[in-house]
């Protein structure tokens, strides 16, 4: 059985089957969260590739499969991606159990899954675009709900989601045109420029980036966390395997200079955004998008440290995403005012889900203490020996974040009269919340744990400095 | 001759946008965007074998009609406040002439970069334009659909010129019903709750 069958035929049809149940809610929960969790162990403890011994057996998992005349490849160096994938799954489908998302939410997730991981795994990379639209399309029905007529932002997502996939496969033709045509060069600049109008749409890069808050408030907030986390880190892994299969888009100053500024924009205008937003979910949004833009800005720095950064940050991102949705959906299902004014106090009847969301903000804004603060640091540095002003803007953006957390910290711990303390998360809530910020701690005071692990799918893309 | 017959599917599929973009009422909407397809399908014949061109005109009929099938029998005919008034008939029939002429001088700036027959240019620009045009007007889901499917028939023709892999055209497919299906659930979670 090759690595593509396990990882994306089974799970694609487990997710059609649980699709029959998912109306027994815990059923279907216990199945796609129980499938992904051993997919996920299945995917750290195996080789692909070569043999290794299973008791008295020796088994060989073979990385590729054919399947309709292109090939579907999950090398040993994805097998971490693979698992965080899974993992992150298996997180979020617990957490579906107490989130109160609608009955798709299970099914289609798996699905969703199953198909990014086919997206980066296919031979040519033409087909990555359609298998990502794809698994947006799945992702819409887990994204309404049916007490809200306020669908805007996740109609915007469907439509510049949907708009990117032209562009992505004009610039597959276009690369793969370059290399036979006579006007190689000038092909290639004008397939780098539909590229990056492809990506900036699926990364929601600027101007195309405001599907991103008005995701967070439209849909539900868990499921948007899912999709914050799997969908702008899915595009990344295609891009990073079109800058190592095309060295040039690494090396080339126009480009390089477009993504850093893009990156730095993503950073500087939601970063700056932040300190007036009055609305928690916009913020929720515009916290993934400074993360977003970190991430494109490594990209554009283009050194061994930068893109060592950017796979150490894979892991902090998921589980700072999952702590924030998981406590913002929390106070939504006891019909909390998800706006700053209405939270103050909020820590002296929420202490649990305010804790892991401070815990999963603070990483995400990048403060001392916490995972992502390293990463940042590490990027900025690598940033700012070659272009100092970048970095400068990059740091007062930051600060913007910084500004906020103040800000929140004063809301949800100014004590109105007469308040007495209280728990009003239930066990299992504060259980899952517990645990995540507590594993969120961990990484950020013993960092070398979980970074060995991502630094050797590093090792998939060679050409990469 | 030859070339008037090339330009009649262009023309026709010019046409279709106009009637999807003043935006009559429901049965209008449907019969455009089926008489989209045709002309979809007789421009990407031009570039394809029969068979597979003929799976642009049954995807799109299919979308067509799993639209179709999410409208209530009372609301079919119906031109209420979320159709065109008048005056706003008017004013997107002025747009649409507007976007003809645009897409009509753009067709020369395409063919420099994709080698694409010029007939199909114009129609595929033009479909993209008006789609797009489509969704920057609106907020309604039915119209975002529409829209979408418009630019993707806009896309398909010209990308049908440059790519002629029968894996991707039935990916494509895909994404047209998935569309469709996308645009259909929605449409029933609304009408669910109007009544």
């Amino acid at each position: 059985m090759s690595a593509p069958i396990i990882w994306i035929v089974t799970p694609f049809l487990m997710s059609l089957f649980a699709f029959f149940f998912r109306k027994q809610r815990l059923l279907a929960v216990l199945f796609t969260g129980g499938i992904c969790t051993f997919l996920a162990i299945l995917a750290l403890t195996v080789r692909i590739d070569s043999i290794f011994p299973m008791g008295p057996l020796k088994i060989e998992i073979p990385s590729e499969l054919i399947l309709f005349g292109r090939s579907l490849i999950i090398n040993d160096g994805d097998r971490y991606l693979v698992a965080l994938l899974y993992a992150m799954g298996a997180i979020w489908f617990f957490g579906s159990r107490i989130a109160g998302v609608n009955e798709y939410f299970v099914p289609n997730s798996m699905a969703i899954i199953s198909l990014l991981i086919a997206a980066i795994s296919v031979q040519p990379f033409l087909f990555d675009a359609l298998i990502v639209e794809m698994a947006v399309l799945i992702s819409i029905p887990t994204l309404l709900q049916k007490e809200s007529n306020d669908n805007v932002g996740i109609f915007r997502f469907l439509v510049i989601q949907t708009l990117a996939v032209p562009f992505i496969l004009l610039a597959g033709w276009g690369f793969e045109q370059a290399a036979v045509s006579a006007n190689a060069q000038q092909l290639y600049y004008f397939s780098a420029i539909l590229l990056g109008f492809g990506f900036s749409m699926w990364l929601a890069v600027f101007p195309f980036y405001t599907w991103v808050p008005l995701l967070a408030e439209s849909g539900h907030p868990f499921v948007a966390g899912f999709i914050f986390a799997i969908i702008p880190a899915t595009a990344q892994i295609i891009l990073v395997d079109f800058f190592n299969n095309y060295s040039w888009l690494r090396t080339e100053p126009v480009i390089t200079g477009v993504t850093q500024t893009a990156g730095i924009l993503m950073i500087v205008i939601p970063g700056i955004w932040a300190v007036y937003q009055k609305s928690i979910l916009r913020l929720f949004g515009y916290l993934v998008l400074v993360e977003v833009g970190f991430a494109v800005l490594s990209f554009s720095v283009n050194t061994h440290l930068a893109w060592e950064a950017y796979f150490s940050s894979l892991l902090p991102r998921v589980v700072g995403i999952a702590l924030c949705s998981m406590a913002i959906t929390t106070w939504k299902n006891q019909d909390i005012t998800l706006n700053i004014d209405s939270l103050k106090g909020l820590f002296f009847s929420q202490p649990i889900s305010v804790i892991s969301f401070l815990v999963g903000w603070f990483s995400l804004s990048g403060l001392p203490l916490f995972p992502m603060f390293p990463i940042r640091f590490g990027i900025l540095t690598q940033l700012s020996q070659n272009n100092l002003p970048a970095a400068i803007w990059a740091i007062v953006a930051t600060f913007g974040l910084f500004f906020t957390s103040m800000r929140l910290i004063s809301v949800f711990f100014t004590r109105p009269e007469h308040n007495e303390f209280q728990l009003k998360e239930t066990p299992v809530q504060s259980i899952f919340l517990g645990i995540g910020s507590v594993l969120l701690l961990l990484m950020g005071l013993f960092p070398n744990i979980y970074v060995r692990i991502f630094l050797e799918t590093l090792s998939v893309y060679k050409n990469l400095p | 001759m030859d070339q008037i017959l090339q330009l009649i599917p262009a023309i026709m599929a010019a046409l279709v946008t106009l009637i999807l973009f003043l935006n009559l009422n429901w049965r209008w909407n449907i019969i455009a965007l089926s008489l989209q397809y045709v002309a979809v399908f007789w421009l990407v014949l031009s570039v394809w074998p029969t068979g597979l061109a003929a799976v642009k005109l049954v995807t799109g009929w299919m979308a067509g009609a799993v639209l179709a099938s999410s409208i209530p029998d009372e609301k079919i005919s119906e031109s209420n406040l979320f159709f065109s008034s008048k005056e706003e008939i008017r004013f997107r029939f002025v747009i649409w002439i507007i976007m003809v002429v645009i897409a009509w001088a753009l067709v020369p700036n395409v063919a420099d970069w994709l080698p694409i027959a010029k007939n199909l240019t114009f129609a595929g620009v033009l479909l993209i334009a008006m789609g797009m045009l489509q969704l920057s007007m609106t907020t309604q889901a039915y119209r975002i659909i529409f829209g979408l499917l418009t630019v993707f028939s806009g896309f398909e023709i010209m990308y049908a010129s440059l790519e002629k892999s029968v894996l991707v055209a039935g990916l494509l497919a895909l994404v047209t019903m998935g569309l469709a299906f996308i645009g259909a659930y929605i449409m029933n979670l609304q009408n669910g709750s109007d009544q």
